[in-house]
């Protein structure tokens, strides 16, 4: 088991009322799993995978991350547990534009305290394995969109997650491009790396073993 | 990582040049501004610090029931040392003679002044030449100040070398030559023994006596002594010696010479005012920076969210921005200090005459100020957005959202109104000053300003004096029989040179006052018809010579302090009931004599006519209306005919009047570029709001639009929300202003008003520059296609 949430609860006060964002939540993950999120907008897709990513909390319920119990644990802790097992992939890249392409992959090592030469090997490595060696030197900007995304998988896989979430990460992208993404995912997925994805393309909720439907927060079952 | 943080700083620097340059600038010109005035302060507030005794040195000052006297009597300070053991050294200035001195070729009038040898021992002037040991003791030894021995001099040696005094057989050894401090009180070109003077020129013999009061004198006390301890022995003293004995109501006091620049010769209130100035524009500026770079920061917070979700801690957050805004702080304090050295200081200087150097300043004090200034905006500006963003939900700034709450607006105004404050109570206060200067300049003078020239006779560039009076009386005569000359006469006063001279006077005649303190001054034949003053009562010196023996004209304030209606049949005694008998023939009109901010004083004018034209200092000539400028041309002519070896110095009768009013042009543009520069600072201040205030309001601004809002209308809100603090800030202004322009105002005789337009213009041109601050930045959110804006949703 890779990870478990019981029971979770997260909601906002609004006007005097709880407004429930996730409401009685329970979902167990096992390492090497698929997952497609899908729902409309609203139904509280991205407030799961953002709890999953332990970026956002909740308020009641239980969640075990391998032995850790999620809700115990301090913030400081938490965030340890993520920036070791977990890769972000979000819609909108979230590349850092001032940062060449090999500099914005370089960006998490840092963060690890890994030494100049291995950060030089890892860098090297994911740019070959995504074969963008070409586009090294570019800034974001000078990217296409497809490309954008590449580099924010890579800068996701750099640091040997776990797990990688990803919050629509074809939602700004054309669909030959949205397709190869998808591919790259199930390929990462056939190496072991367990993806848990939101989207609104059935489609590509198909490249997922399982599919778990949202509505007002709670899951549906179907 | 710090690679990577300098490169990230590098790019966004690049990409941001705009806000880089505006703030590095604004804090620069902040700090170099501070820097400056502070630099004029410190040298202000140290004055006279160079002297080791600094502490024990007094000078001693005489107080007369009707005024204060700068000198003391010649033989005070040798009865002193004499008779008071607590006073252990002394020393006298004698500033009242001059001539001719020579090296070879170059020739100079010079003001020599004469000291007892005690003079380098309480002054401890640093030598550059010579020592200060024994330097004085030999008749004809002399010390010179640096740029007098350039002058003579160049880069040669100037110990050793001798000047000639005038064109007779005595000469001047140098034996010292001294760089006199540019805050001293005690400055002089060059001086010697009291014995080589009175041995130049006999005369300096007979003023030191118990009558005259020509020495200035400082003593040094015994360390443990103060002025309090031997001011009894001062006053016994006064009582034995002055004249008449026992019955001179002087007092003799000491006034310790740490406090004298600023209780004699510095304007404290302009200090005061030049710190309030330079205090303000670093705080505006630090306050600008700051808010400018935070603001500026916040278009950063996505970077930092995507730094945080991919393993950045707090720590690293934080150290990333205050690096940044530390080196951006360094920038601007590395611009400020280029700036001061090579363009305001150096600007400074040439505009005020003043020789301020940075390196003046005690690096003590400078270095602990500049890191203290470099480590409160680089922290400051640094740490609050890095624990803003350390705070903030991870998934907000991803979005980049800053905090939702951020209701610190009314703080962040209340900068903009303190700034706006400055800016208009500055605005005003130049207004005031341009205000009274002219009309100081415009005063009606009471004497002709337009058609009197004045000649310098300048007697001590030559050789032969009776020739030389001969070629002036020449000179007078054949201008005066010129048509286009209406009168000429020669002087020793003009107006704007009125000698320090003073004597006490006793009415003969009934009158208000026993005793009359009268400043005199010797004039020559038809002195007041040529300089155009006009007469009231009785006469002036225009009669034959013998009727205008001990006579004397008095102006209108000396008339109404004693109480004479008319000139008729009143006698004045000098010195004392027994003295010299003077006629009084004439009244004058109060013309100006001296610059309109003193007080008119009681004046004397008495007739004198030497044997040799070349003792007068001055050849007035009124030329007929209209004819002034064919006149000098004459006088040119004249002049060159008969003295062809000497130098002609010429100018209109009131030129030497308006030197008057030169300090305050200058005080007038040290507040005009201060003004500038608070209102320039105060912009980058509101250009640094108006940018945060359009980032936040750009959604709002788009669906403003959206539902049919004009570019205009858009304008007009975002304006509104600024120039409401403006308004506030003149509120505040106008009492302020005018509080500051009433006391500023006290210390002149002859006030202009303070009028409502001064407060108007300030506003008004505040308001203005504001708008088109705001308005620049706002236009562009307003033109902004609003679809752009909220797609961001």
């Amino acid at each position: 088991m890779l990870l478990q949430l019981n029971n979770i609860f997260k909601w906002v006060q609004q006007g005097g009322q709880r407004v429930f964002l996730l409401k009685d939540l329970n979902l167990k993950v096992e390492e090497g799993e698929f997952i497609s999120i899908m729902g409309p907008s609203g139904s509280g897709k991205s407030t799961l995978l953002n709890v999953i990513g332990m970026l956002d909390g909740f308020d009641e319920g239980e969640y075990h991350f391998l032995d850790e119990s999620v809700h115990t644990l301090k913030e400081k802790h938490r965030s340890e547990l993520y920036k070791q097992y977990i890769g972000f992939v979000f819609q909108a890249y979230h590349l850092i534009d001032e940062l060449t392409v090999y500099e914005n992959l370089e960006m998490p090592l840092l963060y690890k305290k890994i030494n100049g030469s291995e950060r030089k090997a890892m860098v090297a490595d994911m740019l070959d394995r995504f074969n963008i060696v070409g586009k090294k030197d570019l800034f974001p900007t000078q990217l296409s969109g497809g490309q954008q995304q590449l580099v924010g998988v890579a800068r996701a896989l750099i640091t040997k997650p776990k797990l990688i979430l990803a919050d629509e990460p074809t939602g700004n992208l054309n669909s030959q491009q949205g397709e190869d993404i998808m591919e790259l995912f199930k390929e990462l997925n056939n190496e072991g790396v367990t993806i848990i994805q939101v989207t609104h393309s059935e489609k590509n909720a198909k490249y997922g073993s399982r599919i778990i439907h949202l509505l007002d927060g709670r899951k549906i079952e179907g | 990582m710090l690679k990577h943080n300098l490169k990230l700083f590098l790019r966004n620097v690049g990409n941001n040049t705009g806000t880089f340059f505006i703030n590095t600038i604004g804090l620069g010109i902040g700090i170099a501004a501070f820097l400056v005035l502070a630099l004029y302060v410190y040298n202000d507030l140290t004055y006279n610090h160079f002297n080791e005794n600094l502490a024990n040195i007094y000078r001693v000052q005489e107080r007369y029931p009707d005024g204060n006297g700068d000198s003391t009597k010649g033989l005070v300070l040798p009865t002193l040392l004499g008779e008071v053991p607590e006073i252990e050294n002394g020393t006298r200035i004698f500033d009242w003679d001059g001539y001719r001195l020579s090296h070879g070729d170059v020739a100079f009038e010079e003001n020599v002044l004469y000291v007892d040898s005690g003079f380098f021992s309480v002054f401890t002037f640093p030598f550059t030449e010579g020592s200060s040991k024994n330097v004085l003791d030999e008749k004809f030894d002399a010390v010179i100040s640096t740029s007098f021995a350039k002058k003579y001099f160049g880069t040669d040696q100037a110990l050793g070398k001798q000047f000639q005094v005038g064109f007779e057989d005595i000469f001047l050894t140098v034996k010292g030559v001294v760089s006199i401090p540019e805050n001293s009180s005690v400055k002089f070109d060059i001086v010697t023994s009291y014995e080589t003077g009175q041995t130049i020129s006999p005369w300096v013999k007979d003023v030191h006596d118990w009558y005259n009061t020509f020495s200035i004198t400082y003593v040094v006390l015994r360390p443990g002594t103060t002025a309090g301890d031997i001011q009894d022995k001062l006053q016994r003293l006064v009582k034995e010696n002055f004249l008449p004995t026992g019955g001179n109501d002087t007092e003799l006091y000491l006034l310790p010479f740490a406090d004298y620049h600023a209780t004699m010769e510095s304007d404290q209130k302009m200090i005061l005012i030049l710190t309030f100035i330079a205090f303000g524009i670093l705080g505006i500026a630090i306050v600008n920076f700051i808010n400018l770079t935070i603001t500026n920061t916040w278009s950063r917070t996505k970077e930092m969210g995507i730094k945080k979700v991919h393993g950045a801690s707090k720590g690293h957050l934080v150290l990333q921005i205050v690096t940044e805004s530390l080196l951006v702080g360094l920038v601007a304090v590395l611009f400020g200090i280029l700036l001061t050295t090579f363009l305001l200081v150096p600007s400074f200087n040439s505009l005020f005459e003043t020789n301020l150097k940075l390196k003046t300043f005690d690096r003590s004090i400078l270095i602990p100020v500049l890191l203290g200034i470099w480590l409160l905006v680089g922290l400051v500006s640094g740490l609050v957005p890095a624990f803003i963003w350390a705070r903030a939900k991870l998934i907000e700034s991803l979005k980049g959202k800053v905090l939702s709450g951020t209701k610190r607006s009314s703080s962040k105004y209340s900068s903009i109104v303190v700034q706006f404050v400055i800016a208009m109570v500055l605005i005003s206060g130049t207004m005031l000053i341009r205000k009274q200067t002219k009309y100081m300049m415009e005063k009606d003078p009471k004497f002709d300003n337009e058609n009197v020239l004045v000649a310098q006779t300048d007697y001590w560039q030559f050789k032969d004096l009776d020739k030389t009076s001969q070629q002036l009386a020449r000179i007078s005569k054949e201008l005066e029989a010129s048509p286009l000359v209406a009168s000429v006469g020669f002087t020793g006063s003009i107006p704007g040179d009125y000698d320090e001279n003073y004597n006490m006077f006793y009415p003969e005649t009934e009158s208000n006052l026993e005793v009359i303190a009268l400043r005199k001054s010797y004039v020559g034949d038809h002195y007041f018809k040529t300089m155009g003053i006009p007469i009231i009562s009785g006469q002036g010196f225009d009669s034959e010579r013998a009727s205008l023996e001990n006579t004397v004209v008095l102006n209108r304030t000396a008339m109404n302090r004693l109480g004479f209606e008319n000139a008729e049949g009143q006698i004045l005694r000098e010195g004392r009931e027994t003295g010299t008998r003077y006629k009084l023939i004439g009244v004058i009109e109060d013309f100006n004599y001296q610059g309109a901010q003193h007080e008119m004083q009681p004046l004397a004018h008495f007739y004198y006519k030497p044997e040799n034209y070349a003792e007068w200092d001055y050849l007035t000539i009124r030329a007929e209306k209209g004819a002034s400028l064919q006149v000098l041309e004459l006088l040119k002519t004249k002049w060159k005919e008969a003295l062809p070896e000497g130098v002609l110095t010429h100018f209109f009768a009131d030129e030497k009047l308006n030197v008057y009013y030169q300090e305050f042009q200058k005080v007038n543009t040290i507040i005009t570029w201060f003004s500038i520069l608070a209102i320039l600072l105060s912009c980058i201040g509101l250009f640094a709001l108006a940018t945060h205030a359009m980032a936040r309001r750009r959604k709002e601004i788009g669906i403003r639009k959206v539902n049919g809002a004009k570019v205009s209308e858009i304008l007009t809100m975002l304006n509104k929300d600024f120039l409401k603090w403006v308004a506030l800030a003149f509120v505040i202004a106008v009492p302020v202003s005018w509080y500051a322009m009433e006391k500023w105002l006290e210390s002149f005789a002859y006030k202009t008003e303070i009028s409502w337009w001064l407060f108007g213009f300030s506003g008004l041109t505040a308001m203005l520059i504001a708008f088109l601050t705001v308005s620049w930045r706002s236009f562009r959110a307003a033109v902004t296609n609003p679809v752009e804006a909220l797609r961001e949703e």
